[in-house]
């Protein structure tokens, strides 16, 4: 049995997701170095860069669109995602930590900020890797929380709004279902007014909206 | 819906209530019941030994650093879970990621299979699927708290992770191209499944001391189903029998790789169809009763079957199935045995003639090959080191769907294949497996390297076998397009002397051991020569010389090249190997043994792909060593340099001379470090062997941390066989050295860790 036939609890068709990924693109994908990664997130884990329960460092490289170098914690993993072609990092929380949705995807976008802005000290002085911040990738793996329908789709973009208010402000944004039609619900999202911001910024302004 | 962008609180969803009917209640049964041990397990009811056998009959394994330590190349660190002090298994912390092994009995899926897999691969693992040489799924990095779940959700499309892992009858494996090949002699498919089914928790398969690994191929000549190296293996046979064509099995037990390779023995030449379920059976039940089960390095069937020899074991099946009372089972499938195929009943079309771009002109002559129905193709899709993403898998099922009529295969060889292709579909096929990055025409060449998992995953792994993988493959793409002789090599690598990436049976095989040199352990490969890959494994080769990784490319080189430049007209790379010798090889190879000191190219002193410095904690205080080469060194080095010596006799038909060099490998071995217990030891053998017990094998100091005593109780046992008339035949001797080969190994192991702890 697939997700898409999840069954609805009442009216709602979304419940609380353990697992929420969200992936932010390199800007500069020609020059992304990819095998750089794998000594990068090495020394992450010899300096305890991220929080939480830093495991291991598992290569990838050699499949095609796939996670490529992946970082991998007890309560979630970090990849130089692949897919689609398009470089980026994906942070998706599997385990631990509980809250709403909304609460949830708040968590995951703060953390693959905070990683994308790690990577961009780290190589600032040589072949710098910078981030895009006007894009962001939602996927939710959590089939029975988020189920990969129409319904949930059209229910979770003012909670994805909502959320993103906090970076954004009031910047106008759109969304775009993408992926397999059978895969897990994943949202592209685009900013489409105008507004340039750094990783800083955005983090500078989630953590003044949350006071 | 929300209030305040709160969701209104709900009761959370369960899959086991969400899935309801659709799993059977035998299978939903079963996984309830593992849950319950979970969770006695997580309330101290279970030991860590019954729990780990418990998790391990359901395919839930543990992975690298489950024992909460981790070297960060720097310092060993400690892994800080939640339930610190829950463990799932001695030594095995609870929280620590696993690994699953998912069954597929003969590599069989189909497109609803692919897209669950892709799915449980994406929620509860790192959306790899890791296609593995027995045509098992693994996804790794799974919480052991969510494979009861994973597993219900693999049931609803009929697949299942028991007895995956375990002292069990595991994946029953089959030729990949059964059904459609053009030299079968019939379909080994539905006996393989037969087999499958009639074992799977079987009671009479239940109380085994290790596991048993059945393999099934439609001929004798290609290596697809490599019986030779299993447990239970049969290879299709027809045979008039009243002037009626009679399917049957040449039929064969007690092979296995491992750490001791065994080619398996003739059981029966011609094991007739309806007893086939019967004799696996009085196997199962001969194995379950006089199988090994305290020692655990000698309680594999092949094991049992050298220790009786093959006739008494036969006589006691036989004597068993005697007994056996009738089960309709034995023959109930057979019915169905007969009434076709597995393929679509698509009309075939008439073909345009493809007019192939030069990629889709590679592809066809590098990845699809004939079928023996007319009209249809069997297209293979290469898998890097047998990694698919979960998008990949799932593009796949839909590609399963529109092409193959549902018939895909995983291969030994870590590849799927795909079966019953129109040759009219080839060109629109190309097109979406393009897409989906699954066009890369390299299947079955060289570069198509077979890896286990080694130090990526593995607890075993010494060294880094898909690393190596990844810089042989890297390495052979930029020396741009090979002769065609070497193209169609086979290389494989194991990242221990356990064979998972079956490099006995390579052209070119590898498997990590580890060097102390110049006061730092270095990650080495011992090169592995002289395996035939094809009659279903039909030998396998011999480790001629270690090699520290970094070289292991220019080794590559230099025995391809010499290959190429040295081969006698169409001369195999087998009988290359065995008619220049294993020395002129080693005399190849020798300069690229030695190792530069850390300061000159550190490198040597990582595994690939990891830049970690392999060490256990001696970094940096290794000054002192210098460039001094120790007595231990000395003595090991001059051991090994006997057992090369006794492949040489091997080679030379030499049986019993090549067992007796082993033998004293071993005991030069012994005496190298008893010597350092007990200063003027000499060589008499019994006493090397005493002083070896007394200060070595006795004290544990020995034992392998994962095999126990294991490697020591080959010097006993060989010592003990030079008092009761040991005769040597091809493969008492080969054996021999392997284990004289493998104690050597443990002697250089021992003497790191004493060095380490030295060093600390």
């Amino acid at each position: 049995m697939s997700a898409q036939a999840a069954p609805e609890v009442g009216s709602r068709v979304l419940s609380e997701p353990q697992r929420v990924g969200v992936k932010v693109f390199v800007e500069d994908q020609e020059a992304f170095d990819r095998a750089r990664m794998i000594e990068v997130f090495h020394r992450w884990i010899q300096e305890d860069r991220l929080s939480g329960t830093l495991v291991d460092v598992h290569d990838y490289t050699h499949v095609p669109e796939g996670p490529g170098v992946l970082l991998v914690a007890h309560e979630w993993h970090l990849r130089t995602d692949e897919a689609g072609g398009r470089i980026g990092f994906e942070y998706e929380l599997k385990r631990e930590g509980s809250g709403t949705l909304a609460e949830r995807v708040r968590e995951a976008i703060v953390s693959v900020l905070e990683a994308a802005l790690a990577l961009e000290q780290d190589t600032a002085e040589d072949n710098p890797v910078r981030f895009a911040t006007r894009e962001m990738v939602f996927r939710f793996t959590d089939r029975l929380a988020v189920p990969a329908t129409d319904a949930a789709f059209e229910e979770i973009i003012p909670e994805l709004e909502s959320v993103l208010a906090g970076f954004y402000g009031e910047i106008p944004i759109e969304f775009e279902r993408v992926g397999h039609a059978r895969g897990p619900l994943t949202l592209h999202m685009k900013v489409v007014g105008d507004g340039e911001w750094t990783l800083d910024e955005l983090l500078n302004g989630a953590r003044s909206a949350a006071g | 819906m929300t209030t305040n962008g709160r969701l209104e609180t709900s009761e959370p969803r369960q899959w086991k209530g969400t899935l309801g009917s659709l799993l059977s209640d035998k299978l939903s049964r079963e996984i309830d019941a593992f849950e319950g041990q979970i969770e006695q397990k997580r309330a101290g009811k279970l030991t860590d030994e019954v729990f780990a056998e418990m998790r391990l009959r359901r395919g839930v394994y543990g992975q690298r650093y489950d024992n909460g330590q981790r070297h960060d190349g720097v310092t060993s660190r400690e892994l800080v879970f939640p339930n610190a002090e829950l463990t799932k298994g001695p030594g095995t912390l609870w929280d620590a990621p696993g690994m699953v092994r998912i069954k597929n009995p003969f590599g069989a899926m189909t497109a609803d299979q692919m897209d669950m897999l892709a799915e449980v691969s994406e929620e509860y693992a790192d959306a790899i699927l890791h296609v593995t040489t027995r045509q098992d799924i693994q996804l790794h990095f799974v919480h052991l708290e969510e494979t009861p779940d994973l597993m219900r959700r693999l049931g609803v499309v009929g697949i299942t992770t028991h007895e995956a892992c375990g002292n069990a009858i595991r994946n029953v494996t089959a030729c990949h191209l059964a059904g459609v090949c053009t030299t079968q002699t019939f379909d080994v498919t539905p006996y393989a499944a037969a087999v499958s089914d009639f074992l799977l928790g079987h009671p009479d398969a239940q109380e085994f001391g290790r596991k048993v690994k059945p393999a099934f191929s439609g001929c004798a000549d290609r290596p697809c189903g490599l019986v030779k190296m299993h447990d239970i293996g049969g290879i299709a046979r027809i045979r008039e029998v009243d002037g009626v064509e009679r399917r049957g099995f040449e039929f064969y037990v007690g092979g296995g790789l491992g750490a001791v390779p065994h080619q398996a023995q003739l059981f029966d030449e011609f094991l007739p169809e309806e007893e086939l379920l019967p004799i696996c059976q009085s196997i199962s039940r001969v194995f379950a009763r006089l199988g090994e089960k305290d020692v655990r390095s000698r309680a594999r069937l092949k094991f049992l079957v050298a220790k009786l020899g093959i006739e008494e074991f036969r006589r006691l099946v036989l004597e068993d199935r005697e007994g056996l009372s009738e089960d309709s089972r034995w023959t109930a499938y057979l019915d169905d045995v007969h009434k076709g195929h597995d393929g679509p009943l698509w009309q075939i079309e008439t073909q345009d003639k493809l007019t192939p771009t030069p990629q889709l002109e590679k592809w066809l002559g590098a990845n699809v090959t004939q079928q023996r129905q007319p009209g249809y193709k069997v297209v293979m899709i290469y898998l890097p080191l047998g990694d698919i993403t979960a998008d990949q898998m799932r593009g796949l099922a839909d590609v399963a769907r529109r092409f193959t009529g549902d018939s895909v295969r995983m291969t030994v060889e870590q590849n799927l294949a795909l079966r019953w292709v129109r040759e009219s579909d080839l060109a629109a096929l190309h097109e979406a497996l393009n897409e989906l990055a699954l066009a890369d025409p390299r299947a079955e060449t060289i570069t198509d390297i077979t890896a286990c998992p080694g130090t990526d995953t593995c607890k075993l792994g010494i060294s880094s076998s898909r690393g190596l993988a990844r810089t042989l493959m890297e390495h052979l793409e930029e020396r741009g397009e090979l002769d065609e002789v070497v193209r169609g090599l086979r290389i494989k690598i194991s990242g221990c002397f356990n064979s998972c990436g079956q490099h006995h049976m390579a052209d070119i095989g590898f498997w990590g051991v580890s060097r102390k040199r110049n006061g730092y352990n270095v990650p080495h490969f011992q090169v592995v020569l002289g395996g035939q890959w094809a009659e279903n494994a039909g030998s396998y080769g011999l480790a001629i010389v270690a090699v520290p990784g970094r070289n292991i490319p220019a080794a590559m080189d230099r025995i391809i090249e010499y290959y190429v430049d040295e081969r006698d007209g169409d001369e195999s790379f087998q009988a290359f190997v065995t008619r220049v010798g294993k020395a002129s090889l080693r005399t190849l190879l020798q300069d690229l043994v030695e190792v530069p000191a850390y300061e000159q190219d550190p490198s040597f002193y990582s595994n690939w792909g990891d830049p970690r410095e392999f060490t256990l904690g001696d970094m940096g205080v290794g000054e002192c060593a210098g460039q001094v080469v120790s007595p231990v060194e000395f003595g090991l080095q001059a051991s090994e340099r006997e057992v090369f010596s006794a492949q040489d006799l091997l080679d030379q038909g030499d049986f019993n001379g090549a067992a007796d060099i082993a033998y004293r490998a071993m005991l030069i071995a012994a005496r190298t470090l008893a010597r350092e217990k007990e200063i003027g030891l000499g060589e008499d053998p019994e006493a090397v062997v005493a002083a070896f017990k007394t200060h070595l094998y006795d004290p544990g100091l020995f034992h392998d941390p994962f095999a126990g005593g294991k490697f020591g109780n080959y010097l006993f046992r060989v010592h003990g066989e030079r008092s009761n008339g040991f005769e040597a035949t091809p493969e008492r001797a080969r054996q021999r050295i392997e284990e004289a080969q493998l104690f050597i190994e443990a002697a250089h192991s021992y003497h790191v860790r004493t060095a380490e702890a030295v060093s600390v």
